[in-house]
């Protein structure tokens, strides 16, 4: 079995639409969520199976050429992303049948070209092939941000457009720089060869890479533009940018700042740009009024936190990132794709839509989503969270513990705010009951938020060698550099 | 001679390039870069990258300074 | 000119910080341009042999880097696919066309084969010489649109471009397939490479396949572009 297959795959099909459809009007869609289903029972058949890490050599031999590493890290991200982009593909085939504008199927083959470049960016052990995808994602999320075509989405899809160039060129000027100084593209020989390079030279590489995904991981000074751009797409979008992009992103900015750049002051750095980013996403956050702006901002403040669990650099705050990383794609799933139906149903994006929503399921599982952000026990972003503050708490960074939970107790602020919206005694409208399709995808989501919440130690070995092999740089260099 | 060649061109280059970015006219200044882009093909046929010259000249040059031109048109249809 | 009043200071405060950040850069970069300029590209031609392909450039184009070059394509695919979506429904035609002059027409009519001819030269050769699927794909792409300049008439039919993109956007992905298949490697060279046909036009195996392919796929993609560019999609 090979990993070839989870971009091969997605890319066959975006090349291929104009035959799926022939099939009739849901030919494309059909198809696609058909490919979505195979390739996360694939993922789970390659998780079984897998005894030890998958290196798939593409036309020659490492150094020189591209290799596609499959280990207990990327397995996981390759699990997560084809899972929560099923469970997307099944939400939007009730949610178009509604929406005029979108009841287009090439929605589908976007989503699966970001499918293919998260996975690619994931997998891929050749920092231009990194490159490569990361065009690839770039664009189809500008096409996606802009896909409405109202003068909002095309200003997202603009305004997404000019930033992502940016990141590009910083990104580029990094790569340019490395084989400048390196010769070669090969992520384990550059990190061989990087301790060696002079120091001025490697904090001009580390700035433009932390630039050049800082813009795309939306951490904080590079972050003013994020929130417009989730305002102007859809929420359905919204799911896949929050849960699904901006993961493969951090999952590969981190895995190259452990490969190069094992420098204390610059993990320092990370870790407080990390706390710093949480705590102004959340202050801001609570004078928001419109919905996809707030849970905008409440992602970038999970991202500030995510960066201050992968900064740590140690086992257990990097298992305690990975519960937080899945723990919030699975609660932003659940909430951008009710609100995209929300949305739809009462035509505004106010918080006061929650005083008139009428709907104990939604109401329900959005509260059940927000309240494992929080980190409430029995919740999957408790177990995250727990950890991390523990983990924080023993290497004695009082400081830092105290802006995280400052910034927890804002994120509480403005959570209980909507809470309390949902439940005031306001008139309310007719009821509103979702398909049974959305209702079965919304519930598995939300089953996944307790399941784990209840019983974290069904993955908790996974995680921790997940996270374990992440670190590891030794044994990525030996694998990637001994297949030769 | 190819020295010579090579150092008339690097000047031309940058001179055409100045002269593209102050030029107040969109339509001039695109035409402008495309002579930027022809003396780089002069410079990678110098340095004996025939590849990548014929991907500049046709490109560079050529498709992508069309496709500038008809932006141009279509937002002066927009306006 | 009083640079106080017409220039703002956040437009003048910005522009000294960027430039103060260009020369720092500047300098650490001309401090420590290495003594021995590292190369991968020396250690790929030395590979390049095995591939039986006389245009080491190409190898490490469509072989070597065969993925870098199925991912460029598909940015191609999805950006012509952008374009085609956020433009087609605008619907504004064929008014206030100019009618192009006589010589015009002829002139582009006698060039059109020709260029195309020279795009399929390229792309063919593109394993023995200089150039290959991408330049011989805009080179057609450009004839195309030199006939839509000259003539208020030509238009290219939807479904052929539409079946040729779809082609070669299938096959490139289903020889990678292949290769996986039978030599155990994604774009892997299935097909005989002997060094001793070097310089033919039948030798590197897959090499000039894939690159053919390219080129019909990138032709395709750049003349949708110009097409929905210009506002001529076959409404029919």
């Amino acid at each position: 079995m090979s990993s070839i297959y989870f971009i091969a795959l997605p890319l066959l099909f975006g090349f291929a639409t104009p035959i799926f459809a022939k099939f009739g009007k849901n030919g494309i869609a059909y198809s696609s969520v058909l490919l979505q289903a195979s390739l996360f029972l694939l993922s789970i058949q390659l998780f079984v199976t897998m005894d030890k890490s998958i290196i798939e050599v593409i036309a020659i031999a490492p150094p020189l050429g591209i290799a596609l590493i499959l280990d207990n890290v990327s397995i996981f991200f390759v699990m997560l992303f084809t899972f929560l982009v099923l469970m997307g593909s099944l939400y939007y085939l009730k949610l178009r049948e509604k929406n005029p504008y979108q009841n287009e199927a090439k929605f589908f083959i976007l989503i699966n070209m970001l499918l293919a470049s998260a996975i690619g960016l994931v997998l891929s052990s050749d920092i231009f092939n990194i490159y490569v995808f990361f065009e690839i994602a770039g664009i189809s999320a500008y096409i996606l941000s802009a896909y409405r075509k109202t003068p909002k989405a095309l200003e997202a899809g603009l305004k997404y457009l000019i930033t992502g160039a940016i990141a590009s060129i910083f990104l580029v000027f990094a790569i340019a720089l490395i084989y400048l100084h390196l010769g070669t593209l090969n992520l384990a020989l550059i990190s061989q060869g990087f301790t060696a390079l002079e120091s001025d030279i490697k904090l001009l590489i580390s700035l433009f890479l932390l630039i050049g995904f800082g813009l795309k991981v939306e951490i904080f000074p590079l972050n003013f533009w994020v929130t417009d751009i989730y305002e102007g797409s859809d929420a359905f979008t919204d799911a896949f940018f929050s849960a699904v992009v901006v993961k493969a992103y951090l999952f590969v900015f981190f895995h190259i700042v452990y490969l190069f750049l094992p420098h204390k002051e610059f993990t320092l750095f990370l870790l407080y740009l990390g706390a710093v980013s949480m705590l102004i996403a959340e202050i801001v956050a609570l004078r928001q009024t419109n919905l996809k702006r707030l849970f905008a901002y409440s992602s970038l403040g999970q991202v500030g936190l995510l960066f201050v669990a992968f900064s740590m650099q140690e086992a257990v705050s990097i298992t305690a990132g990975l519960y937080i990383l899945l723990a919030h794609s699975l609660a932003k799933m659940v909430i951008f794709l009710s609100l995209a139906s929300l949305f739809e149903k009462y035509k505004k994006e106010d918080i006061s839509l929650f005083k008139e929503m009428n709907s104990p399921f939604l109401r329900n599982i959005i509260i059940i989503s927000m309240l494992s952000l929080l980190g409430i026990p029995l919740l999957a972003g408790f177990v995250g969270k727990f950890l991390l503050l523990k983990s924080i708490a023993f290497s004695g960074l009082f400081v830092l513990l105290g802006l995280l939970v400052l910034a927890s107790l804002i994120e509480s602020v403005y959570y209980f705010k909507i809470i309390g919206f949902m439940f005031s005694k306001e008139e309310r409208g007719e009821k509103f009951s979702l398909s049974t399709l959305q209702r079965a995808v919304l519930l598995t989501l939300t089953l996944g938020i307790i399941l784990i919440g209840i019983a974290p130690f069904l993955i908790s070995d996974f995680i921790a060698t997940a996270s374990s092999v992440m670190i590891d740089v030794r044994s990525y260099q030996n694998l990637l550099l001994g297949a030769n | 001679m190819i020295g010579l060649i090579l150092l008339g061109t690097f000047i031309a280059v940058i001179v055409i390039a100045f002269v593209a970015i102050t030029q107040p006219k969109l339509p001039d200044a695109i035409i402008l870069s495309m002579g930027v882009g022809l003396a780089a093909v002069v410079l990678f046929v110098l340095f004996q990258a025939p590849d990548v010259a014929l991907t500049e000249a046709v490109i560079g040059t050529g498709i992508g300074s069309l496709i500038y031109l008809m932006a141009l048109k279509h937002l002066g249809e927009q306006k | 000119m009083n640079i106080k009043r017409d220039i703002s200071t956040t437009t003048l405060s910005s522009f000294t910080l960027s430039a103060f950040f260009v020369l720092t850069v500047l300098s650490i970069l001309l401090q420590n341009i290495p003594q021995k300029l590292f190369s991968a590209g020396d250690s790929l031609l030395k590979l390049n042999s095995d591939q039986g392909v006389a245009n080491a450039v190409t190898t490490v184009v469509v072989y070597f880097r065969g993925f870098d070059t199925l991912g460029e394509i598909a940015v191609l695919f999805i950006a012509s696919f952008g374009i085609g979506l956020m433009l087609t429904s605008q619907t504004h035609g064929d008014k206030n066309k100019v009618k192009s002059n006589f010589m015009l027409q002829l002139g582009a009519r006698l060039l059109f084969p020709i260029i195309i001819l020279f795009g399929v030269y390229v792309m063919t050769f593109g394993h023995l010489s200089v150039g290959g699927g991408f330049q011989g794909g805009v080179i057609i792409a450009s004839a195309v649109l030199l006939m839509f300049v000259s003539s208020n008439h030509f238009h290219l039919s939807h479904r052929v471009v539409e079946v040729l993109e779809t082609f070669a956007g299938i096959s490139y992905v289903m020889i990678g397939l292949i290769g996986l298949i039978v030599v155990d490697s994604f774009l892997g060279n299935f097909l005989p490479h002997n060094i001793s046909q070097l310089g033919l036009l039948l030798s590197g195996g897959i090499v000039p396949i894939i690159y053919i392919i390219i080129g019909i796929k990138v032709g395709s993609e750049m003349s949708l572009i110009v097409q929905n560019m210009l506002q001529r999609s076959d409404n029919d």
